[in-house]
């Protein structure tokens, strides 16, 4: 087997990494990737937190942890068709208060 | 094989006519059909999202009130809410689950490499908005006030904008939408809404921090 027999499955797995699970068309990740990145960056923190301190100052800690993945969502949001950054600024305390809820209530009752 | 209503009906006109002649069938022959939902079935406390300040409008939309100025006109003498009845709660079903099964849902990118256009969905597909846009056609053709079938933008269980059509009633905001069937007060969507086109002026009202606390619409 030579390094190229070996080096194309290896490489087809990572294009298939790199172009798959819904990014967009640019091969950026889409709006939902970056909602996805952080529901699961809040939910690693707050189970971290969660372990040492209330479900209350958890939550608000998993919130500040995970501001660059917030904002890197809320960025992708705001240029995505139907929505502005004016109405992203306007709806972003309803988000981060449904955040909050979503990780109160273990994602039981409503998704992020 | 897709099959899509514009291989059958070539022109738009043809088209139109077609989908509205099922979908008008259906209201006559379906309506107990689409019983599973029923007008007693609506909360008995009205709930009503609130509509706050002009914001900013959406550029595809703004192509589309200039090719379909009729669709995005606002008529103010139209009353601003839709009195349901009997028949036109049925009315109102039948239109929403007959557009839905009868457009193709596929993305601007997919289907005309654009990100972003609005359409009645003439060549039988669409995306989220095509789907409304039809649906409000429909329903002002039945005779339902334009004025209060208002196209509204929220951000739905994938944290993605989704536009949505809101029937203002007299029994609350009702939400249609082609991710589901069901005809939902805007509380039960799960959604959290962002704007939608104002009743008194052709423009954009922002709709605050109004999140709908349940979701059942998960799709």
């Amino acid at each position: 087997m030579t390094i190229r027999d070996r080096a194309l499955p290896a490489l087809s797995l990572l294009c298939l990494i790199l172009f798959s699970g819904g990014a967009s068309a640019e091969g950026q990740p889409g709006v939902a990737d970056r909602h996805g990145a952080w529901r699961a960056c809040l939910h690693r923190n707050f189970a971290l937190q969660v372990a040492l301190s209330s479900r209350v100052i958890a939550a608000d800690s998993a919130l500040r942890a995970c501001r660059p993945s917030e904002q890197a969502y809320l960025a992708a949001l705001s240029t995505s068709p139907l929505v502005d950054g004016d109405d992203v600024a306007r709806v972003r305390p309803a988000l981060i208060l449904r955040a909050k809820g979503w990780l109160l209530d273990g994602g039981a009752s409503r998704p992020l | 094989m897709r099959y899509g209503i514009s291989q059958r009906f070539p022109t738009l006109k043809g088209r139109l006519a077609a989908l509205g002649g099922v979908v008008l069938l259906a209201g006559l022959t379906l309506a107990p059909g689409a019983g599973a939902q029923t007008l007693a079935s609506l909360p008995t406390v009205p709930s009503t999202i609130t509509a706050g300040a002009p914001a900013r409008a959406i550029a595809a939309w703004v192509d589309f009130c200039q090719s379909y100025t009729a669709e995005c006109a606002v008529d103010t003498a139209e009353p601003a809410q839709i009195t349901l009845t009997p028949a036109t709660w049925n009315t109102i079903v039948s239109v929403n689950r007959r557009v839905n099964k009868s457009l193709r849902a596929v993305t601007d990118m997919e289907h005309l490499n654009v990100a972003d256009r609005w359409d009645l969905a003439e060549d039988g597909s669409g995306d989220c908005e095509d789907f409304q846009l039809l649906k409000r056609k429909f329903l002002a053709e039945a005779g339902l006030p334009r004025r209060a079938m208002r196209m509204t933008v929220v951000i739905d269980e994938k944290g993605e904008g989704h536009a949505v059509l809101t029937l203002i009633t007299d029994r609350g905001d009702l939400v249609l939408d082609n991710k589901t069937s069901a005809v939902l007060p805007w509380r039960q969507t799960g959604y959290t809404f962002i704007k939608r086109e104002s009743q008194s002026t052709v423009g954009w009202v922002s709709l605050g921090r109004a999140t709908s606390p349940v979701t059942t619409a998960n799709r």
